[in-house]
């Protein structure tokens, strides 16, 4: 039993004596090798064909959807007689209108100069009648409130696809370190303890749900091209703009897992002590580090065949509206994802700002606001009607 | 065989790609696993963590190719992960968590500290440095006898010895083990 005790140390060992480990381990015999090939190949198919059910369910409802939406078509009859009714509705405003300030200016005196003081309690007291909030609600409806801001013009838009795929592939590549954007160096990582009190507040990668509440690590990062923020902070103006650098924290803060996108200050810390901050990227020591979980979001596919809504559109700016199955930004069209597909008035969607940078005559992202389920569904109907 | 070259043999065969993935990697694998999940689960907990384990890296491996350059760390960390995992649901179905007030955790968090992280590492590297220093067949009878819990008859069939050569060479072999960490100033 005390043999044994001294080979007890040897549990939870660190990566560096691994190795010893896997050279001491017993070999896997042939049998035994079989019988565990066979296992993973079985769950494997298994995963695999749930993947592409997945898939082929999710472009089917993506079709069913486009198409789907019914259309409201108005008898033909309404026509002239709605047109009537604004007619008298307009007319009466106008009438009502003139009857009151007519009204006014009697009881006044009429003809005489008004003082200005009194000119705007006139208007004032116009605007408490109840012709004037009918002629405010008429202006109305032809706009759209989402979240306490206007929406305008909106459209399911075709002309803005390639940019809106672009821009948001190249952006999330980059905060999810897909494709390669940046070398990595998987030998060299830090571990630090999560706080317990750390709001983990966002949906973590499925797989990594358990192992990430109370351990954060990072990766080194060994690009020539970003060895330090600094660095990152220039390879990020390629998508984003300076001011959305800038709030990138407020974004992270309320909606994501990480304190912010970028982080230092951790140097007096040694590895596996405790921290209540995680970022995505760390400099810690005069290195570049990145959380290994962030190479495990889900993979952002584009837009790929999803209806993209286009609203306030002007010569330098316009908004759009991009439809997510899950709630997470980063999971969009994520068709590997434990998530049900869901229909487009049940999609979570995200608002995206695109703004002309005019040093480059180039898009560059301002402002990108998560809206939960409801909003694209309404959005699009509202497309749809116009 | 290189990430480049399974990713080719991948292209070919699937299977045969998952097969040398395992082959190649097994043994990597299971150490980190059993490494993990020694305290606490049964030898059909870690194989069940290993399937999973290499069903993750099959997945991974056809859909993800940026981590064919360093597939050997990536494996490392997906069987590191996995086994955590297994870890802590294993613990959770053991029971093996204690209630513990906020006194005596502020006692413990005052406790572990990184100096005794630092010891228990310093202790582990001594030890497999020792056993290192045995030579074979005794290091591999040692590890598989008292770390992997191997029956006797098992190891004699890796180290081509008959059984009862194996319980004598380990007695001998555990006593030299323990004369070299007296001599380092581990008493066991």
């Amino acid at each position: 039993m005390e043999d044994k005790n001294i080979f007890d140390m040897l549990e939870n060992t660190d990566d560096e004596l691994m190795e010893d480990f896997t050279g001491l381990c017993p070999e896997i015999d042939d049998e035994k090798f079989e019988k565990l090939f066979a296992k993973s190949e079985e769950d494997y198919k298994t995963r695999k064909a749930e993947i592409k059910r997945a898939e082929e369910r999710y472009n089917t409802e993506g079709d069913n959807s486009v198409r789907g939406v019914e259309r409201i078509r108005r008898p033909e009859w309404l026509r002239p007689v709605m047109m009537a009714a604004s007619f008298v509705l307009i007319a009466g405003v106008v009438i009502g209108s003139t009857a009151m300030l007519r009204k006014d200016k009697w009881m006044t005196g009429a003809g005489t100069s008004v003082p200005e003081a009194e000119t705007e309690d006139t208007t004032e007291e116009i605007s408490e009648t109840t012709e004037e909030p009918e002629t405010a609600a008429a202006t109305e409806e032809e706009k759209t409130v989402i979240d306490g801001s206007e929406v305008e013009n909106i459209t399911i838009s075709t002309r803005w696809r390639d940019t809106v795929d672009e821009k948001i592939r190249a952006a999330d590549d980059l905060v999810t370190m897909q494709q390669g954007f940046i070398s990595m160096d998987y030998n060299d990582f830090i571990e630090f303890a999560a706080d317990p009190s750390l709001d983990w507040n966002g949906p973590l990668p499925s797989d990594m749900r358990e192992s990430e509440k109370d351990k954060i690590y990072y990766i080194r990062v060994k690009d020539e091209a970003a060895e330090s923020i600094a660095d990152l902070r220039t390879k990020m103006k390629d998508s984003y703009t300076d001011n959305y650098l800038d709030n990138l924290k407020d974004f992270y803060n309320n909606n994501r897992y990480y304190t912010d996108w970028a982080g230092s200050g951790f140097d007096d810390l040694n590895e596996g002590d405790m921290t209540d901050k995680t970022y995505i990227f760390l400099e810690y020591r005069g290195k570049l580090y990145v959380n290994s979980y962030v190479k495990s979001c889900a993979v952002s596919s584009g837009l790929g065949d999803s209806p993209l809504i286009i609203a306030n559109e002007t010569d330098t700016s316009f908004t759009a509206f991009l439809p997510h199955v899950t709630p997470n930004v980063f999971d969009y069209n994520d068709v590997s994802s434990d998530e049900p597909m869901v229909e487009i008035d049940d999609m979570y969607c995200e608002e995206v700002k695109f703004v002309l940078d005019p040093e480059c005559n180039d898009w560059r992202i301002d402002s990108r606001i998560p809206h939960d389920s409801g909003v694209f569904g309404e959005l699009y109907n509202r497309a749809a009607e116009e | 065989m290189t990430g480049t070259e399974l990713k080719e043999l991948f292209h070919e065969s699937p299977e045969e790609c998952h097969r040398e993935l395992m082959r190649e990697y097994g043994k990597y694998v299971y150490a980190i696993v059993f490494n993990k999940l020694r305290s606490c689960g049964t030898q059909e907990d870690v194989e069940e963590c290993f399937c999973d384990v290499f069903t993750e890296i099959f997945l991974k491996f056809e859909y993800d190719d940026s981590m064919i350059n360093n597939i050997k760390a990536y494996i490392g960390t997906v069987a590191k992960h996995k086994a955590i995992d297994r870890f802590r649901s294993l613990s959770a179905a053991n029971s093996h968590s204690v209630y513990i007030d906020e006194e005596e955790m502020a006692g413990l968090v005052s406790d572990f500290r990184v100096d005794d992280h630092f010891e228990s590492s310093e202790l582990r590297r001594i030890l497999i440095q020792n056993i290192k220093e045995l030579g074979e067949p005794d290091s591999t009878i040692l590890i598989q006898k008292f770390y992997y819990n191997r029956k006797s008859a098992e190891i004699a069939k890796t180290v081509s010895m008959t059984a009862s050569s194996v319980r004598s060479r380990c007695t001998r072999a555990m006593e030299k083990l323990r004369g070299k960490l007296a001599e380092a100033g581990i008493t066991v």
